[in-house]
């Protein structure tokens, strides 16, 4: 019999990845070149036929501002990998019939065609399926890749009709004085005024979230048709990123919503400001970003 | 009552001056009794026997009258016995007491040119039974003998207490003597008085007993000597049919393999055409195969692991093996189901002269093992096996990542001789390996994860010998087992994930064997495997790897499947051993498969599928001359889809069996008797390989892949001799995939060009033992990076890959050293020995990290400098 699953070697490596060991390489939560954050979509979840608004949080530290192309590809996954996306859709050259252009801009206006849902390939452990919608950014000569999984409304075929996603929304950065300060402790981050920020300094931070950003929806352990439903509540993680220092936590969540900027590297000239994002996420498409700036002096 | 033995010599072969060379004797017709003659020119005097050995003659010689055991002695040039081996077998312990005896012969060597020359006989030892003899009648002018005391004595070897036979015990100048027999026994009727007796013998130091005789009063006494270079022979039944290409190794030489902890099974790792495993796993890659192609025997039942957690230690403890059959291809028909190679673990059986066992420590685990007599027919041996990794693993470990693996195993036998002619065995042994892992995404509270890992399996056996009066026998094995491959179960955030495979299993293998006259002998057998598994999958289909996936892990599209397999596996098979005339050995033969499939039964998704498949295979064999000899094999092989594969969400009900072709050739040289070059060249055509579907429409899984697989290899080993034993091995060869038809050809994932191992290990006396091991690999192909684009639901980055394993890792290379230390007392002995792997910390690399876009990498090395202390007593 094949060992096809993990072994304890395996399961060792993906623990250590887990657990953030073993290398000495930038973290993601470090711009400093052509990136995408975010993908919003308004609403994060429509059926077919329907339309959302896409923007693009898009940013490109010390260039020219980033130029966005939206595509929906139509090329199912491979059989039996359980991708979402087939990886040829990368090259599909503009105007390939595989390809359904959104537009271009950070913002754009996309709707949901009629598929077949077996295009789309087995659904997620979320019970969903999605389009996927590639987003070329270029900018000073580079070129990066994205795709933003925009999900399908297909509750009417679940028992219940369960709602569709909705996005979570972030209302502030605030500063604290420790990790887990009270909320009367929080000063938050003036959005006009960027605070002042030295070299060395570690500014505690905290993301806060409002209270229905977490939803609860209902997923099938096994077979649909024989076992009963699991309702979870969502795990809306919190991804940080900034052009200066680095993160004690890169992703923070709810349970766990502080983390600090520390400037003790990749530190600006003296008067420059920093730019830092908090990037919320679920498990179903749903996204919302803040974006601060702070003064390096 | 008295026995009386009589004895034949016949000398079959002669050896010329400069080396000796003969067909061993599991390649040949039965022993014929006709001498061959000398070639002219050559040996001028065969060597003479001077000193006969009498061999403690088993109790079922009463019954059975006379017994034959035809003996191949090995005779140095100084006369002296260095190798026996079993041509013909007698019986077990008829084998063991004729080869007991035997190696205390001493002999005037043969000649050749003027000059002593080492030479190979064939010796027939004959056990013949006569009633006793009269009383010999009094003489009454005689005068009065001088009293005498009986003195019965046994003799047995300090540390293990091991009986041995063939020693001489002289009383003071020589004027009494006698030779133990083969239980170590001797009985003198020595003058009443004071008197030295020295016991001599090739095996040990010469030992001297004073006692003090006093008339009427018996002496009865158990002497213990230090032996000079302890060496367990291996004895093998012959087997059913002849393999182009075998490596047997015994359980002594294993034991002391440097990087391999005192694992036997682990040496095999260590034999040509056996590729390196990622990061010291325990992987099977043999000949270019996928590791789950080659099969693990146990006393002939299938296991499904043969190493703890991927190769930590292997399932069944080395003490209770006897020897270790590698064949890494172009095997014979008794075996199949696989089209990679075959690994044939052989168990001893309990020893009969009285308790003896075991217990041992090291780092990674604890074992003990106890053995001995039950009745006069009866004998047992029990041991067990557990880690203790997980006792002091969490003082490495914090808060946020834990890891706690755990392994046990143990093995159980009971050895009836029920009759002169039947040995009955069972056999109950298994293995269970558990881990948990406990890890909190420090950076990221959706990853908090907590894993479980569950692997087990158990066997029970029973195995029936029977000897005909015809010399035929019949072996008759069946066997049930209860195995779980995979219990997984995870969490992570809010994703629950399960993987479960279990199995009731059960077996039957059959053997019979008729030599018709001299030139043929007819096999004929049954190897029947049968399952009835339950499979359950809950999670993303990428947590499914194949060889060929890249990347993947945990997310993107769920899956749920249920399956209850039954799966059947029947194969009757023949083989006619032919020698048409002496030093040609040919061997058609004919395997029939018969594989049937059932699932999702009583659902619309039911299948049944019925295989009939023929497999027909060849070997052949001619000793060219007294120390060469050219082998080649050919023959096809299937292998059933594993249980997985007929998931209809993870694969496909309709999957076919994998076939394919083995083509071996080679030759086989013996420059001395205790050195032996094996040369192969191997090439393998693979068809209907199991791969992923390739577009919208296939099926997850379906038959549209090929495979090749050629290359050499050299084996250059020397037995135990003067204290040292060691083997060069290297290998050269090719191994590549084609997935689908309009695919080019690939490289295979485990593909290693150069394999050279050296290993060497020397006993320098007074329990001192020191042991190299020196491996150079070529790094393993990997699929190089071509880019990568950002999901931005996941919020990281996915690989682009380039063309599937077109780059090679760095080679690899590293110096393992074993030294061992042994104090030896009467009743006991106890032995400590370090195992340092890595000794000049080599950073070999084992892959590659790489920052979060991929636009970045570093090497990952493996195992770093890896010392490995551990201590036993033996009694």
């Amino acid at each position: 019999m094949r060992r096809a699953l993990l072994t304890c070697r395996g399961l060792l490596v993906l623990a250590l990845a887990v657990a953030g060991c073993g290398n000495s390489f930038d973290p993601a939560s470090f711009v400093d070149k052509l990136r995408l954050l975010a993908v919003e979509a308004e609403p994060p979840e429509i059926p077919f036929g329907a339309t959302s608004m896409l923007a693009a949080t898009a940013t490109n530290p010390g260039g020219s501002t980033p130029t966005v192309t939206w595509d929906a590809c139509l090329l199912p996954p491979p059989p039996g990998t359980g991708e979402t996306v087939n990886q040829d859709c990368v090259s599909l050259p503009e105007g390939d019939p595989m390809l359904i252009a959104f537009g271009s801009g950070d913002r754009v206006t996309a709707t949901m065609p009629m598929l077949d849902l077996t295009q789309v390939g087995l659904p997620d452990q979320t019970n969903g399926v999605y389009l996927p919608v590639r987003l070329k950014l270029e900018a000073d000569g580079n070129t990066l890749t994205a795709f933003y999984s925009l999900r399908i409304y297909v509750g009417f075929l679940l028992p219940g009709t369960p709602p569709a996603n909705q996005n979570p929304t972030l209302t502030d950065i605030v500063t604290v004085p420790a990790e887990d300060a009270g909320a009367s402790e929080e000063t938050p981050l003036d959005p006009t005024t960027p605070a002042p920020v030295h070299a060395n300094d570690e500014i505690d931070l905290r993301a806060l979230l409002t209270g229905d950003s977490q939803e609860t929806y209902q997923v099938y352990d096994g077979n649909p048709a024989t076992t009963m439903p699991r309702s979870v509540t969502e795990t809306v993680k919190v991804s940080w990123f900034a052009t200066a220092g680095h993160f004690t936590n890169d992703v923070t969540g709810v349970d766990k919503p502080d983390t600090a900027l520390v400037l003790d590297k990749h530190l600006p000239a003296s008067g420059s400001t920093i730019d830092l994002w908090a990037v919320a996420r679920d498990e179903r498409g749903g996204s919302d970003v803040i974006h601060r700036t702070l003064l390096f002096q | 009552m008295r026995f009386a033995l009589a004895s034949l010599v016949v000398v079959s072969l002669l050896a010329p001056a400069t080396g000796r060379a003969q067909t061993r004797p599991s390649e040949t017709a039965p022993a014929s009794a006709a001498p061959a003659p000398p070639p002219p020119g050559k040996l001028d005097k065969p060597p003479r026997l001077l000193r006969f050995v009498e061999a403690e003659p088993p109790a079922a010689l009463a019954e059975r009258r006379e017994v034959s055991v035809i003996l191949t002695i090995d005779v140095d040039e100084t006369g002296k016995v260095v190798k026996v081996d079993t041509a013909q077998s007698g019986g077990q312990e008829f084998d063991d007491a004729a080869i007991q005896a035997a190696r205390q012969f001493v002999f005037a060597p043969g000649e050749a040119g003027g000059k002593p020359v080492p030479v190979r006989i064939t010796y027939d030892y004959k056990f013949l039974y006569k009633p006793p003899p009269p009383p010999p009648p009094a003489k009454a002018d005689e005068p009065p003998p001088i009293p005498t005391v009986p003195v019965d004595g046994r003799v047995l070897r300090a540390g293990d207490r091991e009986p041995l036979g063939g020693l001489s015990v002289i009383v003071d100048d020589g004027a009494l003597s006698t030779i133990t027999n083969g239980a170590g026994r001797f009985r003198l009727d020595v003058p009443v008085g004071a008197h030295t007796l020295h016991v001599a013998g090739a095996e040990i130091a010469r030992s001297d007993f004073k006692v003090t005789l006093t008339a009427g009063k018996a002496l009865s006494t158990t002497w213990y000597v230090l032996g000079k270079e302890p060496y367990r022979s291996t004895v093998r039944g012959a087997r059913p049919v002849v393999e182009a290409v075998e490596t047997t190794l015994s359980g002594d030489e294993l034991r002391r393999i440097p990087g391999t902890q005192g694992d036997t099974l682990k040496a095999v790792q260590n034999l040509p055409g056996v590729a390196r495993s990622p990061f010291g796993g325990g992987l099977l890659i043999v000949w270019g195969s996928a590791p789950q192609d080659t099969r693990t025997y146990v006393d002939g039942v299938y296991i499904p692991t043969l190493y703890h957690f991927g190769g930590l230690r292997s399932t069944v403890n080395s003490e209770i093996v006897n020897d270790l059959s590698f064949l890494p291809g172009g095997y014979g028909v008794d075996h199949g189901r696989g089209l990679g190679g075959v690994i044939e673990v052989s168990t001893r059986n309990p020893r009969t002269d009285g308790y003896h066992g075991f217990v041992q420590i090291d780092l990674i685990d604890g074992s003990l093992m106890v053995e001995g007599p039950l009745t006069k027919n009866l004998s047992f041996e029990v041991g067990a096996r557990r880690s203790w990794i997980d006792v002091f693993l969490p003082i490495f470990t914090t808060n946020d990542f834990q890891l706690s693996p755990v392994y046990y195993d143990y093995q159980a036998k009971l050895h009836w001789r029920a009759s002169p002619r039947d040995e009955v065995d069972t056999f109950i042994f298994g293995s269970d390996d558990a881990v948990h892992v406990v890890a909190k995404g420090a950076s990221d509270p959706t990853l908090d994860a907590a894993f479980g890992s569950h692997t087990y399996y158990h066997r029970i056996l029973s195995r029936w010998l029977h000897r005909f009066a015809s010399r035929a026998t019949l072996t008759v094995t069946p066997s049930i087992g209860y195995d779980v491959p995979f219990e997984f179960n995870a969490q992570l955030g809010n994703t629950l994930l399960s993987a479960d495979a279990e199995t009731f299993e059960y077996n039957l293998r059959a053997a019979y064997r008729l030599p018709l006259g001299s030139h043929v002998r007819f096999d004929a057998g049954l190897d029947l495997e049968g399952n009835r598994w339950k499979l359950s999958i809950n999670g993303p289909q990428r947590a499914m790897p194949r060889e060929g996936d890249t990347g993947g892990g945990f997310g993107g599209a769920f899956a749920f499947d249920e399956l209850d397999l039954d799966q059947i596996t029947l194969a009757p098979y023949v083989a006619l051993n032919i020698t048409p005339f002496k030093g040609l050995l040919i061997v058609p033969q004919l395997r029939v498969d018969l594989y049937d499939f059932r699932g999702y039964q009583s659902s619309p998704d039911a299948f049944n599928h019925f295989y009939a498949m023929l497999e027909p295979r060849l070997s052949a064999r001619y000793q060219i001359n007294k120390w060469a000899a050219v082998k080649l094999a050919a023959g096809a092989y299937h292998q059933p889809p594993d249980p997985i594969s007929f998931m209809r969400t993870f694969g496909n009900p309709a999957i076919r069996p994998q076939y394919g072709w083995h083509y071996v050739a080679g030759a086989d040289f013996e420059p001395t008797s205790t050195l032996h070059v094996e040369i192969e060249g191997f090439y393998k055509d693979l068809q209907n390989l199991v791969v992923r579907g390739l577009g919208p429409g296939d099926p997850p899984l379906t038959n549209e892949g090929q495979g090749r697989v050629y290359g050499g290899e050299i084996l250059v080993r020397q037995e135990l001799w003067k204290g040292f034993f060691g083997w060069v091995s290297y290998t050269l060869s090719r191994s590549e995939r084609k997935d689908h038809p309009d695919d080019p050809w690939r490289t295979f994932q485990y593909d290693q060009t150069h394999i050279l191992t050296i290993i060497g290990s020397y006993k320098f006396g007074r329990g001192y033992q020191i042991g190299i091991r020196f491996r150079y690999v070529t790094g393993n192909p990997y699929t190089p990076i071509a880019g990568s684009y950002y999901d931005v639901n996941a919020d990281q980055y996915v690989a682009i890959n380039g063309p599937l394993y077109s780059a090679r890792l760095g080679s690899f290379n590293q110096l393992d050293v074993r030294f061992d230390k042994k104090w030896t007392f009467h009743r006991w002995s106890l032995s400590m020995y370090a195992d340092i792997q890595n000794v000049y910390r080599a950073e070999n690399p084992e892959g590659y990290a790489h920052n979060f876009d991929f636009t970045q990498q570093s090497a990952v090395a493996g195992l770093p400098f890896l010392p490995v202390l551990g201590i036993r007593g033996d009694f």
